[in-house]
């Protein structure tokens, strides 16, 4: 099985670190790329492989909704989405989800509860999901 | 009937017969001097049956040349005299004096028609001449400052009645004002002690017709000294008779001769006023007998009567800046009141009488009506206003008449008097009322009006002959609304509707200010709750990975004081969390519907599920919970508090329960979580729903914040409901939540 790749566009040393533990605990065969900002991340996604996005909304420069903004403009990625963001405003949330997000989490302050919910979306999101059929794929 | 059809017979009558007279061309003059006619070229054509004995010549050589008919030292220097004449019209100006056959005169000319002229000698006497001089003098000196000075048109007519009398001797001066009927009345008079008052005296339109005052504008002054004395016919060369308009001399029409006459006038003279080109009324004198006024005095009655009409256009001016003005402050107080509580019903009636001079007046709005002064009942007013609404739904309606001009509103409202209504903007049909009551209002005519005309004993047509005072008392109607009324009443409908709009504008931008605090309040609050959040979570982070990595290194007071640090930011998120839900709570929409409260509970009890196996809960439900109307996801927030909070403190027995119940009670919905838990002290019960306030050990039963109660308490005050907790230490706890159903929907 080929190695799958989480993309993190996230600008806090503190989360990124937190999450890079995180993974060697619950997801160790799974690689952590990370992008500090938008930009970077949305480079990143267009130059190789991406399984899943774990994107922060409170970025430098563009933010989170505006890059699931840019990317609805060009017409969508296959690559699911999902924001981590500390905030659960109704309208971050809403407006997430209708620019293409597939999942929104609020990053808890407990610890133990991060590491359960990092859990279950890699697992969700890797293993769990029958990802849609790439566009060469369509017969 | 009858007297009404004679008088309109009478007037037609007496209108032809004046209409058919040419008043400016009687073809005779007065018998107190004699008067020429010349062509362009100096050469007699009219000359008045009485010129030769007065000139002692031979006049009616038509044709000779004026030099000719009088004595060198007149005659030689007139032509020159002539040529000086100004081109207007005017009166005669007085060019000397001669000395001819009948006596000493003053020599009088002015132009004519077709470039010609007309010379007039009146007969003087040598002390004319002195008066005059002083009559000037006095003139330019004194009087003519005091009439530019004098405060007000009442004041004014008493000065020039006076000075008039000073300077003519007549018996009676009155100064006599057209109103818009072309009627008049007295607004001065100065007479002998022995004589009627004419003050305040009405007299009918047809008293003075229409050419009559026609000329009266032309040509300012008429005297006639002797009404009794006979008239001297023209003679002339020509075809055409001569024009007398502005000849002093000039007969007057036997009509009006004989109407001095039937007043008991010997001699007559008026002044016109004239305001702006316009006939304002006459100075007029009379005299018992007869009477003489020197042609200089009359020139100086001429003066005074013009200084005094170039006075009116600017006292009417101040007068109407003077009434604006008081009529402007008024408004200001009014509009002081009104944008306030944003309507009519604002509107103090009292106030409404110092924009419209009134009895009483009143505001009738859909609010109610509310009224001050002398106005007929409220159930009339309301009527009245129904009926006015009909006649006029915009701008302003006005009679004096109530009686007659609303005659489908019931009679006993309508006694009389008048009103002068105003739609007030808003279109809504409120309406702003002024009554003012019936005058049994009296008009003291100069005579008996419907009897203008009276046929005499030879069957000639003679003005009325009677001057007795004859009182007409109207009926049924109110003093008149003025055009500044109406303006007054209009333009505070203008200034109502001005105010209005700002107001509404005012509201609009206060609310859009509070949507957009609102707004940002909000942002606010998440980004504090956002920005506190991310560093408690570093903080955990690492004393998380600080533990995992080196918690042997540590030891157990070092793992311990970890731990602490873990457990605090734990804690610290529960506080921030709770802090911006209840920052939430006062601004989030209520959106109200029936709530299935059974529903509601399932969900909640779901949502607890964990809580209530944990400590082995009952919950209980002994009848259907059925529906409230309310918001569901705030109810659903305090039901679930409610519950979490009764299973938080279940006490340490057996069987521990939390009952649910629902009632009406009035229009009211009663919810009522009751449990057999541990109750709350009664010093601590007014405690509960204080924010952060926790009773216990920050550890004990479960933790929190002291969040909940208090979220609770502020979700049912947002409903419009209220809670109430009722404990027993030991026994129990029971949270009734009582929340409106019948009133508004907000």
């Amino acid at each position: 099985m080929t190695e799958r790749v989480v993309l993190a566009i996230e600008d806090s040393e503190e989360d990124i670190f937190a999450l890079r533990r995180t993974m060697k605990l619950v997801a160790p065969d799974v690689l952590l790329t990370h992008a500090p900002d938008a930009e970077a991340g949305l480079q990143r996604m267009r130059s190789g492989r991406v399984d899943l996005v774990l994107l922060d909304l409170n970025l430098p420069g563009l933010s989170g909704r505006q890059l699931l903004e840019r990317l609805r403009l060009e017409g969508g990625t296959p690559t699911p989405i999902v924001v981590l963001s500390t905030s659960a405003h109704p309208g971050d949330v809403s407006a997430c989800y209708q620019l293409g997000a597939k999942g929104y989490v609020r990053k808890p302050v407990d610890l133990d509860r991060f590491r359960e919910l990092v859990a279950a979306v890699l697992g969700y999101w890797l293993d769990a999901v029958e990802p849609p059929p790439t566009e060469s794929a369509v017969p | 009937m009858s007297s009404v059809s004679e008088t309109a017979v009478a007037a037609s009558v007496r209108t032809d017969a004046c209409a058919r007279e040419q008043i400016h061309i009687p073809e005779a003059i007065q018998d107190r001097g004699a008067l020429l006619g010349l062509d362009a070229r100096g050469r007699l054509v009219h000359a008045s049956a009485n010129a030769d004995a007065v000139l002692g010549v031979k006049a009616r050589a038509w044709g000779c040349r004026i030099e000719e008919l009088l004595p060198p030292e007149a005659g030689a220097g007139l032509l020159g005299h002539l040529a000086e004449l100004p081109d207007t019209d005017g009166a005669p100006l007085v060019l000397g004096t001669v000395t001819v056959a009948a006596g000493e005169h003053a020599l009088l000319a002015h132009r004519g028609g077709d470039g010609g002229f007309v010379v007039e000698l009146e007969r003087q006497r040598p002390e004319d001449v002195t008066r005059t001089v002083g009559g000037v003098t006095r003139m330019l000196r004194e009087v003519h400052p005091t009439v530019v000075a004098s405060a007000g048109i009442d004041a004014l007519c008493g000065i020039v009645a006076a000075e008039v009398q000073r300077l003519t001797r007549f018996d009676r001066v009155m100064v006599y004002r057209f109103d818009e009927d072309a009627s008049g009345v007295v607004l001065a008079d100065r007479h002998l002690p022995e004589m009627a008052d004419y003050l305040d005296l009405r007299f009918p339109a047809a008293d003075i017709p229409p050419q009559a005052r026609e000329l009266y504008r032309r040509s300012t002054v008429r005297f006639v000294g002797d009404v009794n004395a006979p008239t001297i016919p023209l003679e002339r060369a020509g075809d055409t008779p001569l024009d007398l308009t502005f000849a002093g001399l000039r007969a007057l029409s036997p009509v009006h001769l004989q109407y001095l006459r039937n007043m008991g006038a010997g001699a007559s003279m008026s002044v016109s006023i004239l305001d702006e080109g316009r006939l304002w009324g006459l100075i007029a004198c009379q005299h018992r007998t007869a009477h003489r006024v020197p042609p200089e005095i009359r020139a100086l009655c001429e003066f005074l009567a013009l200084a005094f009409g170039l006075r009116l256009p600017g006292q009417r001016a101040a007068d109407r800046a003077e009434g604006r003005r008081r009529r402007a402050e008024a408004r200001a107080r009014i509009l002081q009141d009104a944008p306030a509580a944003g309507g009519p019903e604002a509107l103090n009636p009292e106030r409404l009488m110092d924009v419209v001079e009134s009895d009483g007046a009143a505001i009738c709005s859909t609010a109610g009506i509310s009224c001050h002064g002398h106005t007929p009942p409220p159930a009339a007013i309301a009527e009245i206003a129904a009926g006015v609404r009909e006649l006029s739904h915009h701008g302003v309606w006005s009679t004096r008449a109530l009686a007659t001009d609303l005659p489908e509103v019931g009679p006993a409202v309508t006694a009389g008097g008048g009103l002068l209504a105003v739609a007030l903007p808003g279109g809504s049909g409120d309406l702003a009322l002024w009554f003012r009551r019936e005058v049994a209002e009296t008009v003291a005519w100069a005579g008996d009006p419907r009897k203008p005309v009276a046929v005499d004993a030879g069957g000639r047509l003679s003005p009325r002959g009677s001057f007795a005072v004859w009182a007409e008392t109207v009926r049924g109607r109110s003093a008149a609304w003025s055009q500044d009324d109406l303006d007054a009443a209009a333009e505070l409908r203008t200034a109502l509707a001005a105010a209005l709009a700002r107001h509404a504008a005012a509201l609009l931008k206060l609310n859009t200010a509070l949507t957009r605090s609102n707004e940002e309040l909000d942002a606010f609050a998440y980004t504090a709750s956002h920005d506190l959040t991310e560093p408690l979570r570093g903080i955990h982070n690492y004393a998380r990975f600080t533990l995992e990595d080196h918690g042997d290194a540590l030891g157990d007071t070092g793992r311990d004081k970890l731990d602490a640090i873990v457990r605090l930011t734990v804690r610290m998120e529960l506080v921030i969390d709770s802090l911006l839900q209840i920052s939430r709570l006062g601004r989030a929409e209520v959106l109200v519907g029936d709530v299935d409260v059974d529903a509601l509970l399932a969900e909640v009890v779901e949502l607890q599920a964990g809580a209530i196996g944990d400590h082995h809960v009952e919950v209980r439900v002994d009848a259907p919970l059925g529906t409230i109307r309310s918001d569901a996801t705030k109810l659903r927030e305090i039901l679930l508090n409610l519950v979490a909070n009764a299973v938080k403190y279940a006490a340490d027995r057996d069987v521990r329960w939390v009952q649910i119940r629902t009632r009406r009670d009035g229009d009211d919905a009663i919810l009522e979580v009751r449990d057999n838990g541990i109750g709350i002290a009664p010093e601590h019960v007014e405690d509960v729903f204080k924010l952060f306030r926790r009773l216990h050990e920050r550890d004990a039963y479960g933790g929190g914040v002291g969040a909940g109660l208090a979220i609770v308490q502020r979700l049912a005050t947002r409903l419009g409901g209220t809670i109430d907790v009722l404990s027993v230490p030991g026994s129990g706890t029971a949270f009734t939540v009582r929340l409106p159903q019948g009133g508004s929907d907000d």
